[in-house]
């Protein structure tokens, strides 16, 4: 544990299961590196390091897989008595009475919970800057975004806190951050991993994803989370697969599709130079690669976030500061009120809910608010699910082609601190290479595609070895992602392409 | 026809209009934060109407990605939450229930 971002679920089993480190002793010693990071990096909304140690003796001599390894949830997936808030000051003090399945399944399998990670409030945002406790920061240069809404599990995995952390994806909230962050970011496919615990922000379009360090190590994740849960109805009976036996098959036998878009010329020219070199590999060692087009794809943008935000406004309606959550004072008859005080029922919505959420989450309960409103429902909200309905075809077309596709996961290396706030629209646009299997609800896989030079905005190259960018050593190459795409439920070509592909870069 | 009429026009993203979005969705944003909101608002309204000009008359509303299937359970009482675990988070509270400002107007009675 010299390095950084070195930690891996089979490295640290390894050790664990060879007698070389203690479940115990591996704690410490990722509190130690927390502890000298975390004021830093601003990762975790809170350590849950006592909750870790009483798990490791509890189970004391109980045969579990992967007992003593450490990991992290996003503070949007619930746990029994440890304070889960959505980065929300509306969820402030909020305790869940139950746990997500997502989480009673790795605890089950043995691992630590050693902290809730930052995030984009209500997971609503695209750098962890819209968190009300404050922004998490880049583990490779500080001045900029770790990306986001799962900033918080990206940035703690990459500084070596935990190899592996828990994030959800509704439009990008896994993949983008895990890009930014030199991650390997998977969204499962939409129904293969419940969702029962989890705060709900878009229902058709949420999902719960691991972040990691290796593709391996994804694979081991999603094996331990998905299967039938009787909670979730929205889960797809399917077997489970075992992704390890297949994961190191290569993809001699594939056919690569590469979008087109991944040419736009909104994409940064340092992402276009690594993501050509990406291709050129693809070229030497698959079947076939092919460009790929999805007419639609310019229309993913406006009917995502029309969708989004409308079930976003008809899901955050719950939060009234009735029965969690600060709230303001009833005024007594007669009583004049203030800011802090209502003087009905509605008012005491209306004042508990505009303190209590931040700005991006008004703006987006407006704008869902105002989509779904008589008049609007169907010149917004149909419509955009009428175009979802045109992207889920022409995909379904392209995989009779191709088995997976390709293009960049971000249209930019990890951006400023600050420089997309302005304007929300800037913001959004961050996602647009990470909606289309959100909308179509297929698998996406976010891997490290190589390295931008900061040295030289116009030089870039893959670098093999991640040492170079130590955390606190002075910042001179920035991660870029790649992204890979496959058809719904096939998970295990994913792995074996995103494996492929890491096997020759890692 | 010009299927843009059917979207909004951001310039008609009125006071008024704002005004009766902010009571459906029972906020308050105030002052500054509202001219801004506005503004915001109109900004991203424009970039949606991109969607106007698709022709989505022989299409059916995606609404859920995997095809629908209700599963269903045994009509059976499971316990789930004890009212103390229930009524936990809740910062107002009496007896056992959420304790919430009057609804209903006071009886004549009362109000003499």
């Amino acid at each position: 544990m010299k390095g950084f971002n070195e930690l891996s679920i089979e490295k640290l089993k390894a050790e664990l299961d060879a007698g070389k480190i203690s479940p115990r002793e591996l704690i410490r010693k990722i509190k130690k590196r927390v502890d000298s990071i975390e004021p830093k990096l601003h990762a975790l909304n809170r350590e849950t390091f006592e909750h870790a140690f009483n798990d490791i003796d509890i189970s004391g001599s109980v045969i579990q897989p992967f007992r003593g390894i450490p990991y992290i949830q996003k503070d949007n997936i619930c746990t029994t008595g440890i304070p889960t808030n959505c980065s929300s000051k509306i969820l402030d003090g909020f305790v869940p009475p139950y746990t997500a399945t997502a989480d009673s399944r790795p605890t089950e399998a043995g691992f630590s919970l050693i902290g809730k990670a930052n995030m984009d409030e209500f997971a609503m945002g695209s750098s962890t800057e819209y968190s009300a406790w404050g922004p998490t920061f880049n583990p490779f240069d500080t001045s900029r975004v770790p990306g986001g809404s799962s900033g918080g599990c990206a940035a703690a995995v990459a500084a070596g806190y935990a190899p592996l952390a828990f994030g959800t994806d509704t439009g990008g909230s896994v993949r983008q951050p895990a890009a930014f962050c030199g991650n390997v970011g998977l969204r499962p496919t939409y129904g293969r991993v419940s969702r029962w615990g989890l705060v709900a922000y878009a229902s058709s379009l949420d999902q719960i994803g691991p972040i990691t360090s290796t593709v391996r190590d994804s694979a081991h994740a999603l094996s331990i989370i998905e299967g039938p849960d009787s909670r979730d109805s929205t889960l797809v009976d399917i077997p489970k697969e075992d992704y390890l036996k297949t994961i190191e098959n290569g993809i001699e036998e594939m056919t690569i599709g590469v979008l087109d878009a991944s040419n736009a010329d909104w994409v940064d020219d340092r992402v276009k130079t690594v993501f050509d070199q990406n291709v050129e590999w693809f070229k030497g060692h698959a079947k076939e690669v092919r460009e790929v087009k999805i007419e639609s794809f310019d229309l993913l943008l406006a009917a995502y976030y029309i969708i989004a935000l409308s079930e976003a406004s008809s899901n955050l309606a719950r939060y009234d500061g009735i029965r969690y959550g600060p709230s303001v004072d009833f005024a007594g008859d007669g009583r004049d009120v203030d800011e802090n005080t209502a003087s009905d029922l509605l008012d005491y919505y209306r004042k508990n809910r505009s303190q209590g959420f931040g700005s991006e989450v008004t703006r987006r309960i407006l704008i869902g608010t105002f989509a779904l409103s008589a008049g609007h429902y169907e010149s917004y909200y149909l419509r955009a699910q009428k175009v979802r309905t045109r992207v889920c075809a022409e995909l379904g077309e392209l995989w009779r082609n191709c088995d997976v596709i390709i293009n960049p996961t971000s249209p930019t290396p990890p951006f400023k601190l600050g420089s997309a706030l302005d304007d929300p629209m800037d913001m959004y646009k961050a996602d647009r290479f990470v909606l289309l299997q959100s909308m179509a609800g297929v698998p996406g896989i976010s891997i490290n595609g190589g390295w931008t030079d900061l040295d030289d905005d116009n030089s870039t190259k893959l670098v093999k070895s991640r040492e170079k960018n130590f955390f606190g050593k002075p910042v001179k190459m920035l991660p870029i992602g790649l992204h890979i795409t496959a058809p719904a439920f096939a998970e295990s070509k994913l792995f074996q392409a995103a494996r492929a592909f890491e096997r020759e870069h890692s | 026809m010009d299927k843009r009429k059917e979207i909004v026009h951001p310039g008609e993203i009125t006071n008024d209009v704002l005004q009766n979005v902010i009571v459906l969705a029972r906020l308050d944003p105030i002052g500054p934060s509202m001219t801004l909101q506005k503004e915001h608002l109109k900004k991203i309204l424009d970039h949606f109407s991109v969607l106007a000009q698709v022709d989505v008359s022989n299409l059916d509303p995606t609404i859920h990605v995997n095809p629908a299937k209700l599963p269903l359970r045994e009509d059976i009482a499971v316990d789930f939450l004890s009212l103390d675990e229930a009524l936990a988070n809740s910062r107002l509270r009496t007896q056992e229930f959420f304790q919430v400002p009057k609804i209903l107007e006071p009886e004549e009675s009362e109000k003499r």
